[in-house]
């Protein structure tokens, strides 16, 4: 069993004062990535021994801003609810055909994905990724096709390795219908993917029950699949749960501060044992680690941590 | 006050101006602060200002008592402010609140802040925890009103966090305390303990305020519930928390819901419970609107929801104008807002006009601005319904 954290994590105090100093012109560009290269090293140093390292994504403003600057003919419109949390993203317009800007894209894909990584190889490196249906979800005038191929852009571009992993972020699945389509062209795009790249492909679901596309997720050819266990029972989903496939159990509540008793993930982990071998066990959170602060966050890992 | 048709109000906070800000934070008071005051002072035709400027002049080490003077000026500012722009139900903006989460919660037994949140780009805020069943030694509006009646030349209406929002915004280790990850049934173990956490908050700390600003004499009263279509399988135990807090005051003044940046349709048919309860029901619409003028379904798609709205009894504040950027809106664009909104739903005397939302993120002069238009283009609107 392992500890793996995807999506984008909290802000240190220190980083919340100075992105406000910063965006009220009180300090400089320079002083604020000084700051905010203290949290990305506070969180590598957090994920000592952890299979896949995340670079904590602290400057992403959400997880589907950065897409902004590397798409052509897209404009960053309204401000809309993230799911059904209390965070909102500003939705991305499409007004025109959109296309990856490949001149700047090794440029963008070292300020998102690289930042401060000492690793020069990146050899563990987590990268996260908004999957298809919460791009399409938080944008207008785009198809989930065309997301897919702005995807298959850039993906192939990220310097991954053998040690390596990729996690797409996608709750949508419980949060809306799919479509037919939309459901073949997601299976389309991760075996496209899967072709491209020599990594492992995860995919998190996040914050709601996915009983009803139970059959779907299980079978989209991915190596892991998140769910969120505040959500879902355990025995629902190991029904079924694909042999050889690996599973992101989220058991941090990112929705309570309260730190997981070292009793009830005994008991969770125990259980999770008679249906799935260890190895195939990364043990996480139930959404996006930024939904609490930092301080909570860090001993939330570090309880865990000591648990197994 | 009679209600008149396309009457305007405002919808809760507006941006603190750095004379107000910085002595809380022990930041020293430069020559531009001091002459923002001076400025506005001026222009909102405030007597006593120079009060505040000889207070102000001493920049730096502000003593308890100091502090509570340039809050009671900041908050006569605000209301100047509204009143100079036109708006008809006034309210200070929240100067005297630290923002609509934190001020209720630091006044609530069984919360504890545990830190700051993202809400959006570099925006937070600072989110506490239930650790105990939550209870008031007494109600926490009362002052505020006071207050703001005391020198407000226009009624005002005091906006109230509502008990979902404070729920929704709140972590909670104490309703939730005995639920474990992946245990049976467990959506509905997690449904039953925030019914109870929302259940207490509505009738132990919503009611009792709403009760003692009715008690004092409050005529407009607003419960701000932005979470309000958050989750969509807790619409009905979101509504039940409103039945629970306006409980036997039905009917004694005019009450409002204010809801914001969210699926509004969620709400259908459940909302309609509150007929008779409430009246007046507020959304933000400007945000999603274009910013073309006109009078058609495509440059007016951000009101959609007025199709659904048009069918119950409630008045419908119509938000005009978005909080979320500096763009202002023209009188003929506010005009056309409303003429449309008339148009769907039949009767200019169920419409309300306000912003979106409250205007904090904008500065005062921008505040200010969009809010003269609002009232510009309210006139325009009456001037073509021949109101």
């Amino acid at each position: 069993m392992k500890i793996i954290i995807t999506g984008i994590y909290p802000r240190s105090e220190n980083l919340v004062s100075a992105t406000r100093d910063f965006d009220r012109k009180r300090i400089s560009t320079e002083e604020l990535e000084a700051v905010r290269k203290d949290d990305t090293a506070d969180f590598l140093k957090l994920q000592k021994g952890f299979k896949y390292k995340s670079n904590g994504l602290f400057n992403w403003q959400d997880l589907i801003r950065p897409f902004s600057e590397i798409i052509e003919n897209c404009k960053v419109g309204g401000l809309v609810r993230f799911y059904e949390t209390n965070t909102f993203v500003k939705e991305l317009e499409f007004v025109d055909r959109p296309v990856v800007n490949k001149e700047k894209l090794d440029e963008w894909i070292k300020r998102y994905f690289l930042p401060d990584i000492t690793d020069k190889n990146h050899s563990n490196t987590l990268f996260t990724l908004p999957f298809l249906y919460l791009l399409k979800t938080f944008s207008s005038g785009i198809s989930t096709d065309r997301i897919a191929e702005i995807l298959i852009d850039i993906i192939p571009n990220l310097p991954v390795s053998d040690k390596s992993a990729i996690c797409f972020i996608e709750p949508t699945f419980g949060f809306r219908k799919i479509e037919d389509d939309d459901i073949k062209e997601g299976i389309s795009f991760l075996d496209n993917i899967k072709s491209k790249i020599n990594c492992p492909v995860f995919i998190n679901t996040f914050f709601f029950p996915i009983r009803d596309n139970k059959k779907f997720i299980f079978n989209l050819p991915t190596d892991g699949i998140g769910v969120d266990f505040y959500a879902n029972s355990l025995s629902e989903i190991m029904d079924g749960f694909p042999s050889g496939r690996s599973l992101i159990a989220g058991i941090m509540n990112v929705n309570s501060t309260l730190i997981e008793e070292r009793e009830r993930i005994l008991t969770f982990t125990e259980k999770l044992k008679g249906f799935i071998q260890s190895d195939n066990i990364y043990l996480s959170t139930n959404g996006p680690p930024e939904l609490l602060p930092k301080i909570i966050m860090d001993e939330k890992v570090k309880n865990l941590q000591e648990i197994i | 006050m009679e209600l008149r048709p396309l009457l305007t109000h405002e919808i809760g906070s507006l941006d603190k101006p750095s004379w107000r800000v910085k002595p809380f934070r022990d930041i020293s008071l430069s020559d531009k602060d001091i002459e923002s005051a001076q400025r506005w002072g001026k222009m909102l035709e405030i007597e006593s200002s120079y009060e505040l400027i000889e207070l102000l002049s001493k920049r730096a080490q502000f003593t308890d008592d100091e502090k509570n003077r340039i809050i009671f000026y900041s908050s006569l500012y605000a209301t100047r402010l509204l009143e100079q722009a036109g708006v008809e139900v006034i309210y200070d903006g929240e100067q005297s609140r630290v923002e609509m989460y934190e001020y209720p919660i630091r006044r609530i037994n069984g919360f504890v802040f545990k830190g700051h949140v993202r809400s959006f780009d570099n925006k937070y805020y600072r989110k506490a925890s239930c650790v105990e069943k939550p209870s008031i030694n007494e109600p926490f509006h009362i002052d505020e009103y006071e207050r703001i009646t005391a020198f407000a030349k226009r009624p005002v209406k005091i906006p109230i966090t509502g008990a979902y929002t404070l729920v929704d915004w709140s972590y909670d280790e104490f309703y939730l305390k005995d639920v474990s990850a992946g245990e049976e049934n467990i959506g509905d173990k997690r449904k039953g303990a925030r019914k109870k956490f929302l259940s207490d908050m509505a009738r132990d700390i919503i009611y009792p305020n709403i009760k003692s600003l009715y008690e004092k004499g409050a005529k407009f009263i607003q419960i701000d519930e932005p979470a309000g279509t958050t989750k969509r399988d807790e619409i009905d135990i979101f509504i039940d928390s409103l039945k629970e807090s306006i409980g036997d005051l039905k009917g004694k003044f005019f009450m409002s819901v204010h809801i914001c940046f969210s699926d509004y349709s969620l709400l259908f048919p459940k909302i309609e419970e509150l007929e008779g309860m409430l009246d007046e029901v507020h959304f933000e619409y400007a945000n999603r609107d274009s910013r073309e003028n006109g009078v058609n379904k495509r440059a007016r798609r951000g009101y959609e929801i007025l199709e659904k709205l048009k069918e119950t009894e409630f008045t419908i504040g119509l938000g005009v104008l978005d909080v979320h950027t500096d763009f202002i809106e023209s009188p003929e664009l506010v005009r056309d807002r409303i003429l449309y909104a008339v148009d769907v739903v039949g009767d200019p005397g169920r419409i309300f006009v306000s912003p979106d939302c409250g205007l904090r993120t904008r500065t005062w002069d921008v505040s200010y601005e969009k809010l003269k238009n609002m009232v510009d283009g309210r006139n325009l609107a009456k001037k073509e319904l021949c109101l």
